[in-house]
């Protein structure tokens, strides 16, 4: 068990005065069986009304406009937060979990990652967990970390044939694999210990809960993740959207920070 | 009977079409990329229903819409017809018309499909045949709705003398089933604007219902509600929003985002339950082609009651036992591919090459759950008038079904009529014409 003080910085640079903004923002953690926040603060500007809705995936999500002309739009979320209270969190019945054993857009195998997966010898026995564990390992060992060759609507099998991406192709790829598995798996966007930029890793379900690899690192996930949101794939879990007027270029900066809190 | 007494209407007929022009009643359609706008040719010759026979359909009808109205309940929430597995799971989730952003939600009064439009035939042997379900934004009730106007005024005599269920109270039925869900505010239809197919539709029923005709330009969402602006700047709060518009293009924060039609937020607020947005978003998933096949199961599971109307006799090549029969009857049967809409995917067995069937039928079996296959069902012919006098085509019926507390069904519909003596199809994009229908009294 940890308590974590977090902090997401986003903010939006736009080189001439839009209006009309409208966005969704998806950027604060919340309670489950592995995490408890225990303060949380979020701060917009501009804004014109900001209000606070949970999504068809139970995240929590806040929506709102800044109608008037601005060349700046800086969202922070900050707080404190419980994490480790489980290695679990409790999962529905199976029978409504249907949607994450299908691959997505992103997912979807192509033949790169259809080959990978069937030279891949699943183990037989074991739960979801141990299967998803093999398939984490072999990714690792077959696929490097790297900045700037991906982008935000690199597919699972894109990444795979470049050979190198950054947390969210990981993501994408073992989702795929797992559900090539038969494994039911979903996406998670979230923040890790350390200083930098958000975070993605996935959960797949097992017995009833769903458990937290974070193929990036190649490990579980325990105590130094927060998470923020789940879907069936990065689109699922957005951390902000917009859609304003104007023809402004807009360029967006992102700094995460995430540190023990001192007792 | 009806027939010796509508030669006074027939002889009118040309008069019926110059009037259906000068009221602008047209649809619209893009061909290489520009949009033209097409009369849509009415015929005289109505057609005819029974008094006894209108209320078989009705009551199927009823009963159809009622179950997959819980249908829609049940698959974006509990989920009991899953778990019992009466239908496979993979047919909802991997289908286009299921939105994962519907989930958990229940629209004001629990309706789905307030306005659904059921296509049938009459086939050979007599019997009504369902051969899709529309419940999504299904567009045609302006068309006999005016038509009956503009006939009545040609031809007085004619409904003088003829007791036929009058269809001009269809903008009642309507205003009513938007009120009953409306969450406090106007209520509004909502249009893509001038170039869309349906737009004299759009805004007949608006200016019938006399509620706002208005285009994402006139609303917005602010902190938990939907507004229309006036002219003035005038902000006033909306309730029910007949939106014209597929869900895909409503809000381009939650569906597509390079949606400019759309208004931002309106489907957040929609999740709140601050307003109504009419039909449902995510009713695709209950008029999904695949989804036909399971309707009468449907019926029956949530309703305990034997589906009343038929659907054409379908088979799933993903269960065993229908793949054995698509096998052996191939030649006899249509295949269509459920992913695909609009006519397109849709192939006769005995229109193949040996080289393409074997080809067909490799696929059927890796993909199996992409096919539904149906026995190709000989309907009716209705007669027309052409120049040349009266010839026989094929044609289909959209009924309406109206649902608030219960469904109602609209005594008329939408009669559409193929001009091409050798086709099936009768889609208004193909040059198909309209007629009125027309419900006896007695």
């Amino acid at each position: 068990m940890k308590t974590l003080k977090y902090r997401y910085y986003l903010r939006i640079d736009f080189d001439r005065p839009v209006t009309q903004h409208s966005f969704t923002v998806r950027c604060m953690p919340q309670a489950d069986d592995r995490q408890m926040p225990l303060q949380q603060n979020i701060s917009i500007m501009p804004k014109e009304f900001l209000r606070e809705n949970r999504d068809s995936f139970d995240n929590a999500y806040f929506f709102g406009r800044a109608q008037n002309p601005h060349t700046l739009f800086e969202v922070v979320s900050e707080g404190l937060i419980r994490t480790g209270l489980s290695n679990a969190v409790k999962a529905q019945e199976t029978y409504r979990l249907g949607m994450f054993a299908l691959q997505t857009d992103y997912t979807r195998p192509g033949t790169g990652l259809r080959a990978f997966f069937d030279a891949l010898t699943v183990p037989a026995v074991g739960g979801s967990v141990e299967k998803s564990l093999y398939l984490m390992e072999k990714l690792c060992a077959a696929f490097s970390y790297a900045q700037g060759k991906t982008d935000i609507s690199t597919t699972a099998e894109q990444a795979w044939r470049l050979g190198c991406g950054v947390c969210q192709d990981y993501s994408h790829i073992l989702l795929s694999l797992c559900r090539m598995a038969g494994i039911k798996a979903r996406y998670v966007a979230g923040m890790l210990i350390g200083e930098g930029l958000s975070h993605a890793w996935i959960e797949v379900e097992d017995g009833g809960y769903w458990y937290g690899l974070d193929p990036t690192n190649g490990v579980r996930v325990a105590e130094d993740h927060i998470k923020i949101s789940h879907g069936r794939d990065y689109a699922d879990c957005l951390l902000n959207q917009g859609v304003f007027t104007g023809t402004a270029q807009q360029k967006q900066t992102v700094s995460v920070s995430v540190e023990e809190a001192e007792h | 009977m009806v027939e010796t007494l509508n030669v006074d209407l027939y002889d009118r007929t040309d008069t019926v079409n110059e009037l259906l022009a000068r009221y602008g009643v047209k649809f619209g359609i893009y061909k290489n990329g520009t949009f033209k706008e097409q009369l849509f040719p009415f015929d005289a010759v109505p057609r005819v229903i029974a008094k006894e026979e209108f209320a078989y359909l009705e009551r199927g009808l009823k009963q159809r819409v009622w179950a997959l109205n819980l249908f829609l309940k049940d698959i974006y929430n509990e989920k009991k017809i899953l778990k019992d597995k009466v239908v496979p799971e993979e047919f909802i989730y991997a289908s286009s018309g299921y939105l994962a952003q519907c989930e958990g939600i229940v629209p004001p009064k629990g309706v789905y499909s307030h306005i659904s439009g059921i296509d049938l035939v009459l086939g050979k042997d007599g019997v009504w045949y369902i051969l899709e379900d529309n419940l999504r934004v299904p567009s045609g009730a302006s068309y006999p709705m005016i038509a009956r106007e503009l006939c009545r005024r040609s031809s007085p005599r004619t409904f003088q003398s003829i007791s036929v269920a009058d269809n001009r109270n269809y903008a009642a039925i309507l205003k009513h089933t938007l009120d009953y869900v409306n969450t406090g505010g106007l209520t509004v239809v909502m249009t893509p604007g001038r170039y869309n197919a349906a737009y004299f539709e759009h805004s007949y029923l608006a200016e019938r219902m006399h509620v706002p005709l208005v285009t994402c330009n006139d609303l917005v969402v602010e902190n938990d509600y939907l507004y229309f602006v006036d002219y003035d700047g005038k902000k006033e709060r909306v309730g029910a929003v007949y939106r014209r518009i597929s869900d895909e293009y409503m809000d381009p924060m939650n569906f597509k985002k390079e949606s400019v039609i759309g208004i931002p937020h309106i489907f957040d607020i929609y999740r709140k339950g601050n307003v109504a947005l009419v039909n449902a978003p995510g009713n695709g998933i209950a008029d999904d082609k695949g989804i036909y096949y399971f309707v009468p199961k449907m019926i029956r599971y949530y309703l305990g009651e034997e589906p009343i109307l038929h659907n054409a006799p379908t088979y799933l090549p993903y269960y065993e036992a229908d793949m054995e029969y698509v096998l052996e009857k191939f030649d006899k049967l249509v295949l269509k591919d459920v992913a695909e809409a609009g006519g397109y995917g849709v192939v006769f067995g005995n229109s193949m090459s040996a080289g393409q069937k074997e080809d067909f039928i490799a696929l059927l079996k890796r993909e199996p759950r992409r096919f539904i296959a149906q026995e190709v069902i000989d309907f009716c012919d209705l007669p027309i008038l052409e120049k040349e006098g009266r010839v026989e085509r094929k044609a289909d019926l959209r009924a309406f079904v109206l649902t608030s507390e219960k469904p109602v069904v609209w005594k008329s519909g939408l009669t559409r009529f193929s001009r091409n003596p050798d086709s099936f199809i009768v889609n208004s994009s193909q040059g198909g014409g309209f007629k009125d229908t027309w419900v006896l009294n007695q």
